[in-house]
């Protein structure tokens, strides 16, 4: 099928879309360097400064979630490409001055390397920076290394609570300590029914036919490694993935849990919803207490059909944490 | 035909792999959306854009592979950034005068390729640029080992050669890194694209070197 998206030259939709989301919200972001976005009013310097990087085309994350309470900075690469090393250091020489630097990073092979050169471009000069990595997806199974699963949509509530953290005045060791323990109890698990298609290269990424799903298929369309199915119910598709996800973060009875139906871009708020139903009515069962919960497009893949199912545990300071105020542009709380 | 590496070579080498890898820009690309995200051709050709416009620039051999390396970082993205990064990085630093006989070359190369072995575990067999990489920079150590007297043409055939075959390789692998491996045992059947373009710009290396 031939490609059928609203864009201009294909070398620029990452330099435009990030142009038009700068003026869409000036009250909260800017654009600065063409690839960083910024906060519009730069918090106080005595205070951390959690910055992440990623490629483009998972609109609204990450850019999305830089705002008061959340983000200071977002590097962008590419589309689903990680940003070159010298342009992460420009971003972290923003931050040199405050009270501290976390580099969020999606253990994503681009994303990691170029941050490790990042770091150690950084440290020649003086800049120190912490790094937090995420790696929650289940697809490789409940007790695969961390090096081996990737890092989903989880690092935007992992965000909201370190972002929060942040915001209080917690020094560099607190907000890791506290994010550490929020990303040990967090888990994602992904469902693919039809995949995107590049918006550069045009062709489609990985390959389902009409009456298949993959559960567990990553953010950019690859495999998962069990291999596409026959397409399910919402209930059969739901309680087997929620499931999975309350058994590989150990969830017991009584426990606080956070649930996120997170839509791949093509898929409606109706099926989200839908979706949620049966996994809110799984979890209650085992007996967790559903405190947070959203159906929403965080982190999507261009057209992409599917959602991204999101589970955390929390404790009373991450719960607070969540809660706490912010102000990004796809992620109000008052 | 020279038995010296300078910048001129560099300079040569690199439009030829540009032009290389430009003429196979879809198949690259079509490599690439087998397993991964289908950007490899548009990524290379960014990539060598970049290393020629900075080794373009006034410089020492050294500092205009220094430059490279900082000029394909600062340009790309993704996972062959800081990877092509850091090998351009290592052959700065290998680079010990501004006209490399054979010798001098190899050593150059092992120390792109030590640099690079900082930023990834991937070996052979593990379905990446590394299973042309890694053949290529052996090949030019065994040519030279073998013969003192071996020939810039010799060290450098011998690594293209060396990095083609590495890459017909990747076929049979079962990839272990990047977003292919998430696919496991299918990822098995189709070549490696950044082994497919990197045994491209070895040939384009060989190329110039031939017809300097």
């Amino acid at each position: 099928m031939v490609m059928k998206k609203f864009m201009n030259d294909p070398q620029r939709v990452t330099n435009e879309l990030l142009e038009g989301y700068a003026l869409c919200y000036p009250d909260r972001v800017k654009l600065v360097s063409e690839k960083i976005v910024v906060r519009a009013t730069p918090k106080s310097k005595d205070k951390v400064a959690i910055v992440t990087l990623g490629g483009a085309g998972h609109e609204p994350a990450l850019s999305g979630f830089v705002g008061e309470g959340m983000l200071d900075a977002s590097v962008v690469g590419d589309i689903f490409a990680a940003p070159g090393a010298p342009k992460i250091v420009e971003a972290l020489r923003l931050f040199k001055d405050n009270a501290g630097i976390i580099l969020v990073v999606l253990n994503h092979e681009g994303d990691q390397r170029n941050a490790s050169m990042a770091l150690m471009m950084a440290e020649k000069e003086g800049i120190k920076v912490s790094k937090i990595v995420t790696a929650e997806d289940i697809a490789p199974g409940a007790d695969a290394p961390r090096s081996e699963r990737r890092g989903l949509g989880g690092c935007i509530p992992l965000i909201k609570v370190i972002g929060a953290a942040a915001e209080k005045g917690m020094s560099v060791d607190e907000i890791l300590a506290v994010g550490e323990r929020f990303n040990e109890r967090m888990a994602t698990l992904a469902v693919t029914l039809k995949v995107a298609t590049h918006p550069q290269a045009g062709q489609e990424i990985g390959a389902l036919a009409d009456d298949q799903m993959e559960i567990g298929m990553g953010q950019h369309g690859e495999g998962g490694g069990n291999g596409p199915e026959l397409m399910q119910s919402a209930d059969w598709v739901a309680e087997t993935m929620i499931k999975k996800l309350l058994y590989a973060i150990k969830a017991k009875a009584g426990e606080k849990l956070c649930l996120i139906i997170n839509g791949s871009g093509a898929t409606t708020l109706m099926e989200m919803f839908i979706v949620f139903r049966k996994a809110y009515a799984v979890a209650k069962e085992a007996g967790l207490e559903i405190v947070a919960s959203k159906c929403d497009e965080l982190l999507t893949v261009q057209e992409a059909a599917g959602f991204q199912m999101f589970v955390g545990i929390f404790d009373d300071e991450t719960l607070a944490l969540y809660n706490a105020p912010s102000d990004a542009p796809y992620w109000v709380n008052r | 035909m020279t038995n010296v590496f300078t910048k001129e070579l560099l300079v040569s080498a690199l439009k030829g792999a540009l032009a290389s890898v430009t003429e196979h820009f879809d198949e690259l690309n079509a490599l690439d959306a087998a397993t991964g995200d289908g950007d490899h051709g548009t990524a290379i050709e960014a990539t060598l854009k970049a290393a020629l416009e900075s080794a373009e620039q006034p410089g020492s051999l050294a500092d205009t592979l220094s430059n490279v390396a900082m000029g394909i970082m600062s340009a790309t993205g993704g996972s062959t950034s800081s990877l092509n990064g850091s090998f351009y990085m290592g052959l700065s630093s290998g680079a010990t005068s501004d006209s490399l006989d054979p010798a001098s070359t190899v050593k150059m190369y092992e120390s792109g390729l030590a640099m690079m072995g900082s930023m990834t575990n991937a070996k052979v067999g593990d379905k990446t640029m590394m299973d042309a990489m890694i053949p290529a920079v052996e090949a030019m150590t065994t040519t030279i080992a073998a013969n003192v007297d071996a020939s810039l043409a010799d060290v450098f055939n011998a690594a293209a050669a060396a990095a083609q075959s590495g890459a017909e390789k990747t076929k049979d692998y079962v990839a272990k890194f990047g977003r292919a491996r998430n696919l496991g045992d299918r990822s098995r059947g189709s070549q490696d694209a950044g082994a497919t373009s990197l045994a491209l710009v070895f040939k384009a290396f060989a190329d110039a070197v031939a017809n300097a």
